[in-house]
């Protein structure tokens, strides 16, 4: 309706260069807009995002935010409710806001109607922009302050909703030395200004001014298979190095060694070799000569005797010592990977913390120095001068294997003297998942079923996770509830369930009642298969970042069905066999007498699909799909 | 800090034996509350302190999550004295909850912007199980308007439970009892009043699908006094009437308007005769010109802000913007009133029971014979129409010297439809084109319109993508269009849309495998065969679901084997599914509905028939072969 609307009206699209930027300046053309030629369902557009980070006199930081935001619908009122997030020790001022009506009334917010909530660490200000209705222009500013300025927010171009401008401008008193970082920068025309202007805070001097501005952004959306959405996002990190004069020369936090130097002062007391480990060490591996097999032995029991609490906490000093975990026998991700070294330490072996950004976190950029891109910190232990990478956060994964969000591909790492990035290589790991099913159908098109699954690597890992959380029946009823809703367990054997090291086995028994769907003489059902596919997870016809699975898979099934003897074969689907690079998918069904064999096989020999490659691979999933639910057509005698 | 401590001692050691001698009782449990002791002491006419004190048996490790404790704190509610410890199962203490452990925020996410709650949160386990946790605290409860009520059933079971009542101050009060037979003990010591009772073997809350929001707990004792205040406004729950005089007394004051919006009102009313058609255009001037903000600071949990501060700010909660339109009537001499609602989700209001059950303001004009409800915090309802959550609801209504409890209607089926109409052609190389319209009333409307007007956009598409794709391969949406039309008698949100579907339906050979049901499929079911349900179904609400699917053939497709022909009627509901081809169009019709949305036990078995019979065929596929 808002389209038809839109063409009926005329279109009253704006030209980013008629735009003023000053408060309060709201153009005629912005207060009459009703909608974008880019996104003609746009619920709000940001008109411009504007941002400026300035050095004062007393070396602190004051980043300054002005925010211009057009609403187009009932649901882009939404944008009017403003929450602005600050850690404790900073401040927020001047804030103001308003709203115009498309008529040009104003509405002002008022500093009663600003609210502060907050925890321990984070505060956020909180206030609904009044006055707003569908064809508003709402706009904020604010100044955040700090005074400390070794580290600096990165400063997104791209959100939601599609942006028509984006800038960030630095002010760099003279001495400063800075790095800034752009990322996913290379899809937009972003323009960079360097120029001379006052500084704001001492208006007898010129500084250097740097200005980067796109226009034209289209918002972005969460997609399956995807990581943090930052790593996605047109950003820029910018960073003060150091200040350096004819007096004076001071480094802010700019080499790795400061980083290290950093993450021992906080770690050091929490790891030691003394840590009241001594005897457990010596109780788990007295009589193994085997280093190798040393280490399993600590990791195992780290991994699986200490429990994962869900207790936030990576580098701050109230995370619990090693002591203090092994006693409570609990500790969040960081507190027991630092049990484990102590463990090693104890054991005799070289061994350090290694910092990462965890997949959900957004991938660690090895030329930006801050110690705020990790969120996560694992363990290295060197034996015969390799790096060995173990991380006990999850009780199912064997050592060799990384927990999917911690199997990144490098690392900080923070050894004695100086930290350095490494990179992160594991042992190629078998993942694989093979079904064999024997089906027998009965001449009322009942159906029962012996299976047998047999899991490696992560797929191990990953379906030992769900039978620790459903308890094994609820797993496996809901495994034949995926394979049809009618499905009833009968029997089930579960072998290697704690043996993470071993395949995991599972046999079962179960049936499924009118499972072939009988009409007069004719008989049809889909072949029976637990590694169906019951959905295309892509529904977005493009993407424009890469497919990440993680892990490569070798899924293969086999079902052997017996017909009774009152049905005779009447045809068969046909072969299904698609591909695209290192990634394929077959699917043939071949008769005996009375006899159907159905083999699916997936493989996936590599862990990410470009997007270039996206519109095959989604593509290939409707194959999949149609594939799986192909129709077997039997008949009468 | 002793004295809390020795009583917590005191009333541990006076259970010990009570709690070995019954835990065999419920021992496949993760979690048992040994005991759940609750001392509400009134100490003077409108305040009280409040202790808990509870033991709780962990028993594995999937009891850990019992392990979680939240405080929630406000202006009238203060939480202090929280102590805890683990204890062995021979009652050796194994660690105590350091202050530092409870932490704190005052951070909300969700539907309130703003409110002056402050969450209070520790998690307290062990690695080896079974252990026992010891639990207690304190509540400074600063007006009776929340005087703690004894719920004694849980997630698990209890062992015992019980509530001490201690009246330091002669306090007038009435009780409500479900499910509890046992009447209290009463006692005077040094003339405090005592009550006490005390419920033993107390099962689990039951865990039956689709459970009326009342049985979801089958124990209760309410409580509500003859006398409270709040910011010295006082009030009582002796009757409706004086209870409704308090929330007067609170909105006292908030009707004023300012000139602008008087003028703004008088514009679009002037040449308008009906008060039906005022109330009409008024509500939909408050709709265009507001949106829900909640902001509850204080007594701002029950007093709206006044109608000119929503106006100034084009936003408020439930109660201000029902302020705000009460306002507005009045303006044009149409008198309203504001109407507290338990939602429907929460639970149910007892009519002979005054108590503050009420969590949602709405507000209604008595017009004639007729009632017109208007749920102001919605942008896309008629005057008239309400959501499922208020429909069925014993609501207060706050009228001018008195109040009333009035049943707000529930909708019938036929008042939330979905109707679908899809007509296509495959064309040869195998693709089915076509369009569709899907038309939607009532809660069927609210459902969808609640997902399009606060989903993200690309989120809603996605779903409404996998909604009429259902999974489909080779589905593509090509266009959609969806609007909220507004009839003199009710609201429809319409749907258009244009799709694909490459290589539609299996083929094998010469064959076409098709399932009609691209739209609504019910592929499964929550009342499992076999099983005795001993609590009434219930759902949000009645509903019927009608679609037609036509599908134009290529020459020469015939239809070969179709599945029989369906039609069931139960007193609850009925499903028929009936098909025909005329030359090479074959066209579906489909029609699902459950005529109520409460339907007794003793007729789950016909429900379990009801549901399979559709879901059957609802799957099957219809047989096409080309000659």
């Amino acid at each position: 309706m808002r389209f038809i609307i839109f063409l009926i009206v005329g279109i009253l699209f704006l030209s980013m260069a008629a735009y003023a930027q000053d408060w309060g300046d709201v153009s005629d053309e912005e207060l009459a807009m009703i909608g974008i030629a880019e996104d003609s369902d746009a619920d709000a557009v940001v008109l411009f995002d504007k941002g400026e980070i300035i050095i004062t006199p007393d070396w602190d930081t004051v980043f300054k935010r002005h925010r211009r935001i057009k609403i187009l619908s009932e649901k882009g009122k939404e944008y009017a409710n403003i929450e602005i997030p600050f850690w404790h020790e900073n401040k927020v001022n001047d804030l103001e806001a308003q709203s115009y009506l498309p008529n040009g009334d104003e509405f002002e917010l008022d500093d009663e109607n600003v609210f502060e909530e907050g925890s321990e660490k984070w505060k956020m200000l909180k206030f609904a922009i009044p006055g707003v209705e569908v064809g508003s222009v709402i706009e904020y500013k604010y100044e955040l302050f700090s005074d400390y300025i070794g580290y600096l927010q990165p400063w997104y171009f791209q959100g939601n909703e599609f942006t028509k401008r984006s800038e960030l401008k630095v002010y760099k008193p003279s001495g400063f030395i800075y790095n800034a970082f752009k990322s996913n920068t290379d899809y937009y025309n972003i323009e960079f200004i360097e120029g001379k202007e006052w500084n704001p805070f001492q208006l007898s001097e010129r500084i250097q001014t740097f200005k980067w501005i796109i226009t034209d952004i289209p918002g972005i959306k969460e997609e399956p298979y995807m990581n943090s959405i930052k790593d996605y996002l047109a950003h820029i990190t910018f960073q003060i190095a150091g200040f350096q004069n004819l007096n004076v020369n001071i480094t802010y936090l700019n080499s790795w060694e400061d980083i290290a130097r950093e993450v021992r002062e906080t770690y050091d007391n929490k790891i030691s070799d003394d840590s009241g480990v001594e005897e457990v060490v010596q109780l788990l591996t007295a009589n193994i000569n085997d280093k190798e097999k040393i280490i399993q032995v600590l990791y195992d029991y780290v991994r699986s005797q200490i429990t994962t609490d869900d207790k936030s906490g990576f580098l701050n000093k109230e995370i619990y010592s090693a002591e203090k975990t092994f006693q409570e026998k609990k500790g969040n991700k960081v507190e027991k990977n630092l049990l484990l070294i102590s463990m090693f330490k104890n054991a005799g072996f070289e061994t350090y913390p290694v910092l990462i950004s965890t997949k959900n976190n957004g991938t660690f950029n090895p030329n930006l120095v801050n110690l705020d891109q990790f969120n996560h910190s694992i363990v290295c232990v060197v034996l015969n001068n390799e790096n060995i990478f173990l991380d006990t956060r999850d009780k199912f994964c064997p050592k060799g294997m990384l927990p999917v969000t911690s199997s990144v591909n490098n690392g900080f790492l923070v050894n004695s003297d100086i930290g350095q990035v490494v990179p992160i290589k594991l042992p190629p790991t078998n993942n694989d998942h093979e079904v064999e099913s024997n089906v027998t159908m009965k001449k009322d098109g009942s159906i029962s079923i012996i299976t047998k699954i047999k899991c490696d690597g992560y797929i191990a890992a990953r379906e030992r996770k769900r039978i620790d959380d459903k308890g094994i029946k609820e797993y496996l009823s809901d495994l034949v509830d995926d394979v049809n809703e009618n499905a009833v367990l009968d029997t089930f054997t579960v072998s290697n369930l704690d043996s993470i090291y071993k395949s995991l086995e599972i046999n079962l028994t179960f049936n499924i009642p009118e499972y072939a769907q009988i009409i007069e003489n004719m008989v049809y059902f889909s072949p029976v298969l637990l590694t169906k596919l019951n959905e295309n997870p892509f529904i977005s016809e493009k993407r424009y970042f890469p497919v990440d699975y993680s892990y490569t898979l070798s899924q293969s099934e086999r079902s052997k069905i017996v017909i009774p003897n009152e049905f005779k074969i009447s045809e068969l689907p046909q072969k299904t066999k698609t591909s695209i690079s290192k990634i394929s998918f077959i699917s043939v069904m071949l008769t005996g007498e009375n006899k159907i064999e159905v083999t699916r096989n997936y493989r996936r020999r590599k862990t990410t699909v470009s997007p270039y490659e996206y519109s095959d691979l989604r593509k290939m999933y409707d194959k999949m799909l149609e594939a799986d639910e192909s129709q077997i057509i039997l008949q009468k005698i | 800090m002793k004295k809390s401590l020795f009583s917590t001692f005191i009333f541990l050691c006076s259970f010990n034996y009570f709690i070995y001698a019954n835990i065999n009782k419920w021992s496949d449990n993760d979690v048992i509350i040994i005991k759940d002791q609750n001392i509400f002491t009134i100490t003077d006419k409108n305040a009280g302190t409040f202790q808990k004190n509870k033991i709780i048996l962990i028993a594995n490790e999937k009891g850990k999550e019992y392990c979680n404790f939240e405080f929630f704190e406000d202006d009238y509610m203060e939480i202090t004295n929280i102590e805890a410890c683990i204890k062995d199962t021979s009652g050796n203490i194994i660690k105590e909850l350091d202050d530092d452990q409870i932490k704190e925020t005052s951070l909300h996410f969700g539907s309130i912007l703003h409110s002056d709650n402050v969450k209070k949160y520790f998690t307290f386990d062990h690695f080896s199980y079974p252990y026992i946790i010891e639990l207690s605290y304190e509540k400074k409860i600063k007006t009776l308007l929340i005087w703690p009520d004894w719920l004694p059933q849980e997630n698990y079971p209890v062992i015992t439970s019980e509530y001490k009542l201690i009246l330091k101050e002669p306090t007038s009060f009435h009780t409500h009892y479900k499910g509890i037979k046992v009447k209290p003990q009463k006692s005077i010591i040094k003339n405090d009043s005592i009550y006490f009772w005390q419920m033993d073997s107390i099962p689990a809350i039951p865990e039956e699908p689709l459970l009326a929001p009342e049985d979801g707990s089958q124990y209760h004792l309410l409580f509500a006094p003859f006398y409270f205040s709040t910011n010295e406004v006082t009030g009582s729950f002796k009757s409706w009437d004086l209870f409704s005089e308090w929330i007067r007394k609170l909105y006292h004051n908030k009707y004023n308007l300012d000139q602008t919006i008087k003028t703004e009102i008088d514009n679009i009313t002037k040449n308008v005769e009906s008060d039906l058609k005022k109330i009409q255009l008024i509500y939909e001037l408050m709709q265009e010109k507001t949106r829900y903000v909640a902001i509850e600071l204080g007594i701002g949990g029950w007093q709206p802000y006044s109608a000119n501060s929503v106006y100034a700010n084009r936003y408020g909660d439930c109660k201000d913007l029902s302020t705000f339109m009460i306002a507005a009537l009045k303006h044009v001499g149409i008198k309203s009133y504001p109407v507290l609602v338990r939602t429907r989700d929460r639970g149910i209001v007892y009519k002979d029971f005054p108590k503050n059950y009420f969590n949602h303001v709405v507000s209604f004009v008595p017009l004639g014979n007729d009632t017109i409800w208007l749920e102001n915090t919605a942008d896309h309802l008629l005057a008239g129409e309400l959501p499922w959550a208020d429909e069925g609801c014993n609501v207060l209504a706050v009228l001018d010297t008195s109040g009333n409890i009035i049943t707000t209607p529930i909708s019938k089926s036929n008042e939330n439809s979905w109707k679908s109409k899809i007509e296509g052609e495959i064309t040869p190389q195998g693709t089915f084109i076509f369009i569709g319209k899907i038309n939607l009333y009532g809660n069927q409307k609210h459902w969808i319109w609640a997902r399009y007007t606060s989903w993200k956009r690309e989120d809603f598409e996605d779903w409404f993508k996998s909604k009429i794709g259902s999974g489909i391969p080779g589905f593509k949406l090509e266009w959609y269009n969806i609007e909220n039309v507004k009839f003199p008698q009710n609201t429809c949100v319409k749907i258009n849309f244009r799709a694909s579907i490459k290589k539609f339906g299996n083929k094998t050979g010469q064959r076409l495998f098709i399932n009609p049901n691209i739209l609504n499929e019910r592929t499964g079911t929550l009342f499992e065969e076999n099983e005795t349900r001993k609590y009434p179904i219930w759902f949000d609400y009645a509903y019927l679901n009608a679609d037609t699917v036509s599908i134009k053939f290529p020459f020469g497709y015939k239809l070969e084997a179709a599945p029989k022909e369906q039609s069931i009627e139960f007193p609850f509901g009925r499903y028929n599914s009936s098909h025909e081809m005329i030359d090479n169009v074959f066209k579906h019709y489909r029609h699902f509905e459950y005529t109520t949305n409460y339907i007794p036990a003793d007729q789950y078995e016909q429900v379990v028939e009801f549901t399979n019979t559709a879901i059957k065929k609802d799957q099957s596929k219809y047989v096409f072969k080309k000659h």
